[in-house]
């Protein structure tokens, strides 16, 4: 509901030479600046075009952003428009904004020319011209905008400090002529603490001031005082007045000094009341006669008199007040609070929002269901003690454990002690450590001291529900059908477990066989033990196993002395084997073991000291010096 | 007398208090500002006792109680336990429930003669809850929200339930709890009012953002300090119009 106009987010608006500075500066800033004449054309013509581009994109962005954020008089509520307009001038402000928008297009065409010409720059210097041209073309366009720019920035600082005004939410409005003593009601009701001085005009704008009436948040706006002429003729100052008059849905308070102590006649006043009378139509409006300290109703010449009571007339009503005495000022405010929230009910009552908080009005009273009385529990204490509150001083009451929190130390120091209140027979076992584990039992599951008995007695009456045949399952019938089921049922969980079991063996993460590795690999065993699992017989399909598999020879008398002899000296080498190397070098078996046995003769004095021989593996410098020593990158090497 | 409390900047207070017509519960937290705002309004009339249930601060959402009795969730430590028997008086008996629902005070809202709980609550739950607070338990939801103790404050003087709650279903709330009712919100608007808002017979407590227009409500409805239901209607509707819609 609220609609708060904030217009203290607009960003500050640069003047023209210092856009011109941030724009070209930030180009310096985010494009590349070395070039050479030697580099290919196309590099060189890339170059020049993201520069140009990259200026137009941040004019471009630094223009919209300024058209964006100002507000459009057309889309604020009409009270901030019409102010606008006052203070100024909407046709001026609609014409900056439009040069802005106007110059963000200019400089937009003048980038798109110039990365048209630059396409066709043949040379570094070519290219180099254009650019200059371009940006400095961007450049004049910027500075002609020079007065628009300051102009804005003059506005955004106005805005800044225009007071937040909602112009939805419950509003009084104080006005009347200069120096009737608006400022001092204001004064009075709200804590904004708005200049008074004697003199005329000393408010020379809106004030808003806030104040809380009937659980509600109510705005206060002091305006500056008006004068009797005619609206043409109206400068600035009162302007704002009628505007706020003019736009805002809220009670009118208008004053009347009767002392004619501000320096303007009954009369004139009242003929102002008169004349700008068609802006409170259907606003809540209050004749407030002040400064009754002076002057008051009674004291006035009679048709003076009758001058003001005439003003009081189709809903009009007068109140009077002493800012200076403090009276009058709290009825005067309630009767116009009052008026005004009766008129928005009213207006609210009549949309079809109201349904909807309905239910926030209705206080649902209960219907009796039973004879059952339902008093309030309210300890005899606490009524003692709503009777005597106000005699209670705060040196008589205990000390609060925030107060002793902050004697000791203050949060983060203090320890509160959670057992000082504890309600025990006797007081000295507050403080007591009590195990939480004893004998190797909770002490916390002992707290029943009958807590065994009853053990007990559930655990009999289990017992002796057991022995009732409480918990007897239901006699099994045991046909046939079930036992198939159950047969069938045991087997495919142990066919499962076996699976399972072979899946765990088999998923290790290692090297298989593949199915003709792995039937080259099985002996007729496996095969033979398959045949049984399945029920069949293994005879007849062993027979003929063999009688395929079995190889044949050219000779069953062939001498098996002489086919090894054959195989080991003269068959082709099929595969790659390792050759026994220590016979290598050597003409025969007796040259062999005449090596071996030097071998082990030249050893002989080594073996005996326990001395490294030669092939024993030997670093013979741990760390070399001239790869560990001198001068690095990274500071010395002193590693040693 | 309805007073503005916030626990560690936190204006959710129902979620680190329990109060009921014989003792209070408080979180510990970080100092004992928020304890002692109770305790400067109750201390002299009832326990104002600091716990925690289960190691966590959030003790007004796990625990269910009233004037006799104080249910806490199985999570509760032995030692929490213990604390709470020693610091409570002998009138208020303690359970601890094994129940699903382990948010006690979400799930369960009471006074000293009636609990609405949530419809999901185990039977047994429900005996536990009859015997020890001495109540009516009666399953319902608040606008269609199941956790009624989050979205309900309701002492033996009135009842503030969810905003959105419809006419007919606070009717049917309020002569089940046989207490006048009434829709509102707390803090600024918010519609958790279990959440922001502790309340017994003589006091309540509710988050530092309610508004002098939620207060006064509140302050009306569970008449406290002499102030009845009927201001609602009558003094108040005004202002009520005006700032809701």
């Amino acid at each position: 509901m609220t609609s708060i106009y904030n217009f203290k987010r607009i960003a500050p608006v640069p003047d023209s030479t210092d856009f011109l500075d941030i724009v070209l500066s930030k180009t310096q800033r985010k494009t590349p600046t070395v070039i050479h004449p030697g580099y290919k054309i196309t590099r060189i013509r890339q170059f020049y075009m993201r520069k140009v581009k990259f200026t137009q994109e941040t004019f471009d962005e630094k223009l919209r952003q300024i058209l964006e954020e100002f507000p459009v008089l057309d889309n604020v509520h009409p009270f901030y428009a019409d102010l606008m307009n006052v203070l100024y001038d909407k046709d001026h402000y609609k014409l900056a904004l439009g040069q802005i928008n106007t110059a963000k297009h200019l400089i937009d065409a003048v980038g798109k020319d110039y990365l048209r010409l630059l396409k066709f720059g043949d040379s570094l210097y070519r290219c180099k011209q254009l650019k200059r041209a371009a940006l400095g073309r961007m450049a004049t366009i910027m500075k002609r905008q020079k007065d628009s720019l300051s102009y804005l920035e003059q506005v955004r600082q106005h805005l800044a400090r225009l007071p937040s005004i909602d112009p939805n939410t419950r509003t009084l409005i104080v006005c009347g002529y200069p120096n009737v003593g608006k400022s001092s009601f204001m004064n009075k009701v709200t804590r904004a603490d708005v200049d008074v001085q004697p003199y005329a005009f000393t408010t020379k704008s809106l004030f808003v001031g806030h104040m809380d009436y009937k659980y509600l948040r109510w705005q206060v706006i002091d305006t500056p005082g008006i004068l009797d002429h005619p609206l043409e003729e109206r400068n600035t100052i009162e302007m704002q007045s009628i505007t706020a008059l003019a736009h805002l849905r809220a009670a009118v308070l208008f004053f009347v000094d009767l002392s004619e102590q501000c320096g303007y006649s009954i009369q004139d006043q009242m003929s102002l009341f008169a004349s700008i009378k068609p802006l409170f139509a259907n606003k809540p409006t209050l004749l407030v006669v002040s400064k009754t300290d002076v002057c008051t109703l009674d004291d006035v010449r009679p048709e003076e008199r009758r001058l003001v009571e005439a003003a009081c007339d189709q809903g009009v009503e007068m109140s009077q007040l002493s800012s200076y005495l403090d009276t009058g000022v709290m009825e005067t405010r309630d009767l116009a609070c009052d008026k005004l929230l009766l008129q928005r009910v009213e207006m609210k009552l009549k949309g079809n929002k109201v349904n909807s908080v309905l239910n926030k009005l209705n206080v649902a009273q209960p219907g009796r269901r039973d004879t059952v009385d339902r008093p309030a529990c309210i300890p005899t204490a606490v009524l003692e003690h709503r009777n005597t509150r106000m005699e209670t001083d705060a040196a008589e009451r205990p000390m609060l454990e925030r107060e002793l929190e902050a004697i000791h130390g203050g949060p983060g120091v203090y320890n509160v002690d959670l057992k000082k209140r504890y309600m025990l027979a006797s007081d000295e076992w507050r403080h007591d450590i009590i195990p939480e584990i004893m004998n190797g039992k909770n002490v916390a599951d002992f707290i029943d001291p009958d807590i065994e008995e009853k053990l007990a007695e559930l655990e009999r009456e289990e017992e002796r529900l057991a022995a009732e045949g409480l918990y007897d399952s239901p006699d099994d019938s045991d046909d046939e059908e079930e036992r198939r089921i159950r047969d069938v049922a045991r087997r495919i969980r142990q066919r499962k477990q076996i699976i399972a079991s072979e899946a765990r063996v088999k998923d290790v993460n290692r090297a298989t066989l593949t199915n003709k590795q792995k039937a080259a690999a099985s002996a007729p065993e496996d095969f033979v033990n398959h045949l049984q699992q399945l029920g069949l017989d293994p005879e007849t399909a062993m027979s003929t196993a063999q009688r395929i598999g079995r190889k044949r020879g050219r000779s069953e008398s062939r001498d098996p002395a002489v086919l090894m002899a054959r195989s080991s000296s003269v068959a082709a080498r099929a595969v790659s084997t390792q050759r026994d190397r220590s016979t290598m070098g050597l003409k025969n078996a007796r040259q062999k073991s005449v090596s071996d046995k030097k071998k082990l003769v030249s050893q002989r004095q080594m073996n005996l000291m326990a001395r490294a021989g030669e092939s024993d593996r030997k670093i013979g410098m741990k760390m070399p010096k001239h790869l560990v020593t001198g001068k690095r990158s990274i500071g010395t090497n002193d590693r040693r | 007398m309805a007073v503005r409390a916030q626990f560690e900047n936190n204006n959710e207070i129902g979620v680190f208090s329990k109060l009921t017509n014989s003792y209070c519960l408080v979180a510990i937290g970080g100092s004992e500002n928020f304890y002692s705002v109770f305790e400067g309004e109750l201390g002299d009339v009832v326990p104002v006792v600091h716990t925690s249930i289960a190691g966590t601060r959030i003790i007004g959402r796990l625990t269910a109680g009233n004037r006799r009795g104080l249910l806490v969730p199985n999570s509760t430590t032995d030692q929490e336990l213990q604390h709470l028997r020693n610091s409570l008086p002998d009138s208020v008996a303690i359970q601890r429930i094994e129940e699903r629902l382990s948010a006690l005070g979400n799930v369960i809202a009471c006074n000293d003669y009636v609990a609405l709980v949530h419809p999901d609550l185990d039977r047994e739950t429900e005996e536990i809850i009859a015997d020890v607070l001495g109540v009516e338990v009666f399953r319902q939801t608040i606008a269609d929200n199941v956790l009624v103790g989050s979205y309900c404050a309701i002492s033996n003087q009135g009842g503030l339930v969810h905003p959105r709650t419809s006419l007919q279903d606070q009717d049917e709330l309020s002569s089940l709890l046989q207490v006048p009712l009434v829709a509102g919100t707390v803090n600024r608007g918010s519609d958790v009012i279990g959440g922001g808002l502790v309340v017994n017979d003589w006091t309540a407590f509710a988050g530092l953002d309610t508004t002098s227009t939620e207060l006064s409500v509140v302050e009306s409805i569970f008449k406290l300090q002499d102030s009845q239901p009927s201001a609602i209607v009558n003094d108040m509707r005004d202002s009520l119009i005006d700032n809701y819609s």
